[in-house]
């Protein structure tokens, strides 16, 4: 058994394997991922909105012991992570981390934003530190202001959105 | 010692995750990737396991064992003898889980465990045998290897 405590480790060979194997691989590979999602997450985003979201990562949070911080307003949500459990672990390891780690978070939730009809923007920060944040909202034109103000700030190859 | 000691919280649901993936692998590459990844973690990740156990010491694979066994919350014993080490698993908390995300106890959990260990012992002076016994059981002994005349 691999414990869940080491399944981002085991997560990390696959994506080493999958990125091998082409460029549009992991994104295929991602959007099966995101499908898989849907049964934790589809109908709590999509029946309460915002706050259904707030749920969902507040489960993660306690659940995955998570250094982060989720945030509900009117008309948004927003997650902080100060450390990431789980690229943390992918880089506390002796295989080391897939450069493209980072990417499978964005890579699963986006779509799965779509089908909730939300409007994301994801902030890597930096692929190689255990930070990043995420913004949703209902409205399309608060989340491309959102995603001109980070891309302005951090850089558009680490800021990912699903408009 | 163990390498990777958790602590706090456990997310069962990553072994939901684990089966889609063994799935995804087969499905899209075929068996042998199944094998690379899950040779390249417990050869790779694992490296101080395998290279514990190359050594002839079994040690931190029994740490291993009962570190996470007990986390999960599975129901398990651990018996040595002069001859093997027998890890019996009455009700495997992976498989378990499954069941409460609505899924069946899906054997390719099981064999994925099976390349896991064989991979891990490569090189060394021991073999791991891995059978299952029921849905939610399973028997990995590890013992010398018979030298061959």
């Amino acid at each position: 058994m691999i414990p869940s405590d080491h399944f981002v480790r085991f997560y990390n060979e696959v994506f080493k394997y999958i990125a091998a194997k082409g460029e549009t691989e992991l994104k295929k590979y991602y959007d099966r991922v995101s499908k898989n999602q849907e049964y934790h997450c589809l109908d709590l985003f999509c029946n309460k909105g915002l706050q259904g979201m707030y749920d969902y990562w507040e489960h993660i949070r306690i659940e995955e012991n998570c250094d982060m911080i989720n945030r509900l307003e009117d008309d948004c949500y927003s997650f902080e992570f100060f450390s990431c459990p789980s690229l943390s672990k992918a880089v506390d390891n002796d295989a080391g981390a897939c450069p493209e780690y980072c990417n499978h978070c964005p890579g699963w939730i986006l779509p799965l934003m779509t089908k909730a009809g939300f409007y994301a923007v994801y902030n890597l920060i930096d692929r190689k530190t255990p930070r990043c944040e995420m913004f949703v909202y209902a409205q399309k034109d608060q989340a491309v202001r959102k995603a001109a103000q980070l891309t302005e700030k951090y850089g558009k190859d680490v800021i990912l959105t699903n408009f | 010692m163990l390498r990777y000691q958790s602590k706090g919280e456990v997310h069962k649901d990553f072994h939901g995750l684990t089966c889609a993936t063994l799935h995804y692998l087969i499905d899209n590459y075929g068996q042998d990737a199944v094998v690379e990844v899950l040779r390249n973690t417990a050869q790779k990740v694992y490296k101080s396991i395998h290279e514990g156990l190359q050594n002839g010491d079994p040690d931190e694979l029994i740490e291993f064992w009962t570190y996470y066994l007990e986390r999960e919350k599975g129901e398990f014993t651990i018996e040595k003898t002069e001859d093997f080490i027998r890890l019996t698993v009455k009700n495997c908390p992976a498989l378990r889980h499954l069941v409460q995300l609505e899924q069946e106890p899906d054997p390719v959990l099981c064999e994925g465990t099976k390349i896991f260990n064989e991979a891990l012992v490569e090189g060394s002076p021991f073999e791991l045998t891995t059978e299952r016994t029921g849905a939610f059981s399973c028997i990995q002994t590890l013992k010398k290897r018979e030298e061959k005349e």
